[in-house]
């Protein structure tokens, strides 16, 4: 979108302006407390985080780890949360957010500030449908994962989506064996060395990666003519993703939610997508429905949600839309080098000893005394990946 | 004809002291019949023992019809002579005639007392008029003398009136607001748009002096003897149209009683260099202290710390809502149909209301009523053509202009997918009709029209325009009794065409109409009180906006937001009041009421709670024209100016205004998709007050000016909204409203040499414009409810405008700007929110983009014009930010894959070089 527009103006002005990124330098600092906390109708451990914000230059979130969170309900149950990690506060016990009963956040920080959110009820419940199909998006073919809700949607008219895409990938070689390289003697271009081969580990060829979405992805039916979601875009694969390659899994989570929580978002969303060069959406801070019990004027970033949700899972590959096989994930070429030659010699040494992200694939017999290596990543994709099977997997 | 007659006009009738009056006078009978003065003179001589000395070309074609019985000769040369302004004097039987003067058998008694009599003011010197008083003039300037009117021994009478028409030599067009004054004095008269001026002239010799743009400065050298005509024609000064003339009225800025007065002329500013060769006007304006505009990609303009909206447009009396064509960049006036442009920032005439901050009074030129004239220029981004064609000789004509840009077609040529389909282009057209009836009344009519249409992203097309059309006739009664009525209206839409991939495609659309009726009459009572008093009422009718689903896919509903409607009137007086040569006031006084009209629907909200759709208590319904609210006032517009001396005044004002019609906007700068809307129940009009304070000098003959203006504002009710607030389609923008208090100071000044090879201007200004957005709510406050900066607060403002003349056929100019950066609102810390990375943001405006300072240089080659040709042209080569350098117009953030990237984008980052060919016939 911006390059189009920067070619349009390029034509209209014949490129007089100009947009360059530069680094984000923090000019003043401000320490907030954020607070990411949708609980649900599903009945399971319900999460909640908190963090603070970090400088601009960072790519480290800080966490608050001491904090006290709790959820207190209109039936006056209490919910504690104890933190796991990475400032993910867990409930001690699982519990599920019902219709007609309110909720509300409770936050102690480390330094004793205390923080409550509104009170907030339970969004109604939509179900949802979740299918892919060959797509032409601006002229690229792939495939394009759309929700549909189902019709008479009736209180609920707020939906935000997240998911949670996995893929299959099979390295394009199976390599069983290492060589090593052993009785290394002399230097320079009189070192000797005899080659042996030992078993490699096995499970080094199939592996799972997991993305999630990090696109804020709402929508609503305010001024649509029919009570539903048709067709909203969740996600698009170009045809020759490498995620096409064996098979890939989409799990969409519907969440339902308020109209405040959904203006929340809204401007979360609009802040970050400025599209526009000369359209400057005026930023500020986006209040949420947390607040401080003792400075008012202290800001609080977050909103306190109790959604209820609907998840799909969907499987399909690039077969399923008739698109070319999508090659690998890397490049895959084959260097080979012959170990009695005098600068390959060394050379093959280097590849043995060291590795430089390369595996052997083939040689080494007495008729032929050269090996063959491959890309690392082509032979054993837990460099990248895990091997892990993920529990929903379905081949 | 006799050569002993012929008697020249140098001779010196000055002091006769032996004279002798004939004592036996000659009764005569005769009759004339048609016939010339010469041949009635000789007729005489026949009949009588007369003699007659004169020039007869002193007598034109005039033809007599007289007859004589038994009368004396003075009674029969009295005849004679009565429509001319021959005098004539009796010595014996010698007749000699005089052109003007009157030869004197006696010195004036009070010839030898006006020494005594200074106090009377020096501008009015005393009879008798003796031809001492110019003859060294005469001899220094080779320029020819106009004796004018036809002196009365019996008078003492000391001030005369010369009138006329002002022409044009090579096209005999009228020329207006030209500015006519004497020499040496404060006298000074403007030419009404049919060239006519009137003048109180001190009898005896004076220079009458000319000056303007396009004209130069031209002096006819006058012998006043009495009331009379002097029309003359002026040739048009070419060369002196290299010269940059803002403010021709001479004078005028240290006697008007007006602070914060700027008038540009269009033709004065053909050589500033500017960015893509369009000679835009507005754009000018912006290098005068206190009118601004947030960047160079910004719409609209900020006029002391005003809101782009707080400006009233007027072109030929219609509003226009968006004068401005992509994003600013170029302004929506078509350079050649524009006369002048008077902008005021500080003292707002009573006529004028309904904005806040100031009115920019755009004027067309008026149409050449003489013969085919035209103009036109080529540059590379537009062409523009703007023709003049008589209707009826001398008294009608229309003007027809258009211009066009070029890069539709250049975007449709290339073959690349997403260019092709995307799209900028503009145009605009202007039609003008005006029709001098007769001398008492007159009829102007305009019509004009602007589109834009462009693409930010590829899937949507945004469109809009302009749609004007006023009529004005003109009417005297008498000298001192004037009026005018005016019926204008003006339309502004756009729409928006979302044409995506998906299935909510849609078309929306926006539009406002207004039509004004005007009636404004002039009452000048004496010297001391010129009243101009009126009325005015305007009809609102606002679509605030329709969408339809594009496309048999779309699942997007119609929907169409109720109509606003509304009616703006104001009653004005205003009475110029000179209370002595040194004190002059302009006191004006405005009455405006609004009153919201239905149908509507209109939320009534709950106390002591924030505005919101679950604190609506109650939704009134109105019927049609049911009034919904009134808002009204009284709007004081004083002002006063007091001489120092001749050359230095000391103005101060105070001014008061209303507006009722606000532009919604949640972007940091203005956007041609803001819609307007009106006050409403919730909405309360905004409203201003302003004073200032000024000084105004003059050196060298009016060659230098310089100025010192200080103003203080405070507004209330100003218009903000919430972060992130939807606007369009929205009908319960209350609960997204934010109106709080604003105030704006600041210091100008303004050195400028208005003639000469050199010449130019200088201005700098210090000024803030702060705003507070207080609630007892902690979500509708700003800042914690502080004063913050505006986004159009620019501290310091550095404009230099300078232009050198060669010679006749090259001149050089030079621009140099210099502007604090605007403020922004910049992160101050990042978090990571929903898996991704979000930015926590400042206060608002508490930090700004770098400063902004810019080089133009141009060259001015004039095409030969010695020779006859049949288009006179010029070429105008410049190059716009010669340093290249890259001016931050915006910062912004993106989320990209998760990660906040930030960018900053300048509009002009490199030298934009510039050719354009301008030829006029």
């Amino acid at each position: 979108m911006r390059l189009n527009k920067n070619i349009l103006l390029l034509v209209l002005v014949i490129n007089f302006s100009c947009t360059e990124p530069f680094k984000l330098v923090t000019e003043s600092f401000e320490d907030v407390l954020v607070v990411e906390a949708t609980i649900t109708d599903e009945l399971k451990t319900q999460k909640i985080k908190v963090s603070r914000t970090y400088k601009l230059e960072s790519d480290i979130p800080v966490i608050e780890e001491t904090a006290e969170v709790k959820i207190v309900d209109s039936n006056n149950n209490e919910y504690d949360f104890k933190h796991e990690g990475d400032g993910v506060y867990n409930s001690v016990r699982k519990f599920q957010a019902v219709e007609g009963v309110s909720y509300k956040l409770f936050i102690t920080t480390s330094d004793g500030k205390e923080y409550v959110s509104n009170e907030e009820l339970l969004a109604p419940k939509a179900e949802m449908d979740l299918y892919a199909e060959s797509f032409n998006l601006n002229g690229e073919i792939g495939a394009q994962v759309f929700v549909n809700s189902y019709d008479n949607l009736g209180k609920a008219k707020y939906f935000r989506y997240e998911y949670e895409e996995t893929y299959k990938i099979v390295t394009p070689y199976t390599i069983t064996q290492d060589a090593l390289a052993t009785n290394i003697t002399g230097s320079g271009l009189s070192i000797r060395y005899d080659i042996e081969f030992v078993p490699r580990p096995l499970n080094r060829n199939v592996c799972y990666s997991s993305n999630y979405s990090n696109k804020i992805l709402i929508t609503n039916v305010n001024g649509l003519n029919e009570d539903k979601i048709s067709r909203y875009p969740i996600r698009f694969l170009p045809s020759g993703s490498h995620l096409l390659r064996e098979r890939y899994s989409i799990l969409v989570k519907q969440y339902v939610q308020s109209a405040n929580a959904n203006n929340f978002y809204k401007i979360l969303k609009e802040l970050g997508s400025d599209e526009s060069l000369l359209i400057d959406i005026q930023p500020g801070f986006i209040q949420g429905n947390i607040f401080p019990k003792q400075n008012p004027e202290e800001k609080v970033i977050g909103f306190f949600d109790v959604s209820s949700v609907t998840s799909k899972r969907i499987y399909f590959n690039y077969a399923d839309f008739n698109f070319k096989y999508p090659g690998y994930f890397f490049s895959c070429d084959l260097t080979t080098l012959n170990y009695n030659a005098g600068g390959e010699k060394r050379l093959a040494l280097y590849y043995l000893m060291v590795g430089i992200g390369h595996l052997y694939l083939t040689g080494g017999t007495p008729e032929s005394p050269s090996l063959t290596f491959v890309s690392l990543r082509c032979g054993d994709c837990t460099t990248f990946s895990s091997n892990i099977k993920p529990e929903f997997w379905e081949d | 004809m006799n050569t002993k007659r012929i008697f020249g006009i140098i001779c010196f009738f000055v002091f006769f002291s032996q004279i002798v009056f004939c004592q036996s006078k000659e009764k005569v009978s005769v009759a004339f019949e048609n016939i010339g003065i010469t041949e009635a003179l000789l007729e005489l001589e026949n009949i009588s023992e007369y003699q007659f000395y004169f020039n007869k070309d002193w007598f034109n074609d005039l033809l007599i019809s007289k007859s004589f019985t038994n009368a004396d000769i003075e009674e029969v040369l009295s005849g004679i002579f009565e429509a001319s302004s021959i005098n004539f004097f009796i010595l014996n039987n010698k007749v000699i005639l005089t052109k003007n003067n009157v030869i004197r058998d006696k010195v004036s008694l009070n010839y030898y007392d006006y020494k005594d009599d200074e106090n009377m003011g020096q501008d009015y010197k005393k009879a008798p008029v003796l031809q001492k008083q110019y003859v060294n003039a005469v001899k220094s300037k080779n320029i020819e003398i106009f004796h004018i009117g036809k002196e009365d021994a019996g008078s003492s009478q000391k001030i005369f009136t010369i009138s006329g028409y002002i022409k044009d030599a090579k096209t005999k067009k009228p020329i207006e607001n030209l500015v006519v004054f004497v020499q040496g004095t404060s006298i000074n008269t403007i030419t009404n748009n049919l060239g006519y001026y009137n003048i109180k002239v001190p009898v005896g010799f004076s220079i009458l002096e000319i000056a303007s743009m396009s004209y130069g400065k031209q002096q006819k050298q006058i012998v006043v003897y009495g009331d009379g005509i002097l029309n003359f024609e002026l040739d048009e000064d070419i060369e002196e149209l290299e010269e940059i003339v803002i403010e021709s009225d001479r004078d005028k800025n240290i006697k008007s009683a007006n602070v914060g007065v700027t008038k540009i002329y269009v033709e004065g500013i053909k050589n500033i260099p500017l960015v893509l060769g369009e000679r835009d006007v507005l754009k000018v304006a912006t290098t005068m202290p206190g009118i601004k505009t947030t960047g160079e990609g910004a719409l609209g303009y900020n006029v002391r710390g005003g809101k782009v909206d707080q400006n009233l447009i007027l072109f030929d009396d219609a509003v226009i809502y968006n004068p401005s064509h992509f994003f600013g960049i170029f302004s929506a006036i078509n350079p050649f149909a524009t006369g002048s442009v008077d902008i005021y920032k500080g003292s707002i005439p009573a006529e004028f209301g309904g904005r806040l901050s100031s009115v920019i009074d755009i004027s067309t030129k008026e149409a050449n009523t003489k013969e085919l004239s035209g103009e036109g220029n080529i540059g590379p981004v537009t062409g523009n053509l703007l023709v003049e064609v008589p209707i009826i000789k001398d008294k009608a004509a229309v003007l027809v202009g258009g211009r066009a840009t070029y890069s539709d077609w250049v975007l449709k040529s290339i073959s690349e997918e997403s260019i092709k389909n995307s799209k900028a282009s503009f145009y605009d057209a202007v039609l003008k009709y005006n029709h001098k009836i007769n001398n008492k009344n007159s009829l102007q009519a305009t019509a004009y029209y602007s589109e834009d249409a462009f693409s930010i992203t590829s899937d949507s097309v945004y469109n809009y325009s302009n749609r004007l059309a006023s009529i004005k006739w003109n009417h005297e009664f008498n000298d001192k009794n004037m009026a005018s009525v005016q019926l204008a209206t003006s339309q502004y839409k756009f729409s928006i065409i979302y044409d995506g991939i998906f299935n909510r495609n849609f078309d929306f659309g926006y539009g406002i109409n207004e039509t004004q009726l005007k009636l404004k009459a002039r009452y000048l009572r004496n010297k001391k009180h010129k009243f101009t008093y009126g009325l005015s009422s305007k009809l609102y009718s606002i679509k605030p906006g329709d969408i339809n689903p594009l496309g048999e896919e779309s699942v997007i509903e119609s929907k169409s937001v109720e109509k606003e409607k509304g009616l703006e009137s104001a009653v004005f007086i205003s009475d110029l009041f000179e209370v002595n040569k040194k004190l002059l006031f302009d006191l004006g006084f405005r009455y405006s009421f609004y009153k919201a009209l239905g149908p509507d629907s209109q939320n009534v909200y709950a106390l002591n709670v924030p505005l919101s759709s679950e604190s609506v208590t109650e939704t009134k319904q109105y019927g049609n024209n049911e009034i919904i609210k009134t808002y009204g006032g009284s709007e004081f517009r004083f002002s006063a100016r007091y001489f120092l001396s001749p050359t230095l005044s000391v103005k101060g004002s105070y001014n008061k205004t209303i507006q009722y019609s606000h532009l919604l906007s949640s972007n940091t700068t203005a956007s041609p998709v803001d819609s307007w809307k009106l006050s409403d129940l919730n909405i309360e009009p905004q409203r201003a007050e302003q004073y200032a304070l000024g000084a105004f000098k003059n050196f060298d003959n009016g060659i230098y000016e310089i100025s010192i203006e200080g103003y203080y504002k405070k507004m209330k009710n100003l218009l903000d909204f919430k972060v992130g607030a939807d606007l369009l389609l929205n009908e319960d923008i209350e609960t997204e409203l934010l109106q709080g208090e604003g105030k704006a100071y600041g210091i100008e000044f303004l050195l400028k040499k208005k003639k000469g090879k050199f010449n130019g201007w200088l201005g700098y200004s210090y000024s803030r414009t702060l705003v507070k957005l207080d609630s007892e709510f902690l979500t509708n406050q700003v800042n914690k409810g502080d004063y913050f900066s505006a986004n159009q607060d620019r501290p310091h403002d550095v404009s230099l405008i300078s232009n050198y003349k060669l010679t006749k056929r090259y001149s050089f100019s030079l621009n140099f700007n210099y502007q604090s950066g605007r403020p922004i609102t910049y992160p101050v810390g990042k978090y990571s929110y929903n898996g991704t990375e979000q930015l926590l943001y400042s206060d608002r405006n508490k930090f700004r983009v770098p400063d902004y300072y810019r080089l133009d240089l141009g060259v001015n080659i004039e095409g030969n014009h010695k020779n006859v040709k049949l288009a006179h042209s010029f070429w105008n080569i410049s190059v716009y930010n010669v340093l290249g350098r890259n001016n931050p117009y915006s910062v912004f953030f993106v989320n990209e894959e998760g990660e906040v990237k930030g960018y900053k984008s300048s509009i002009f980052a490199i030298p934009v070089p510039t050719i354009t060919y301008n030829f006029k016939f």
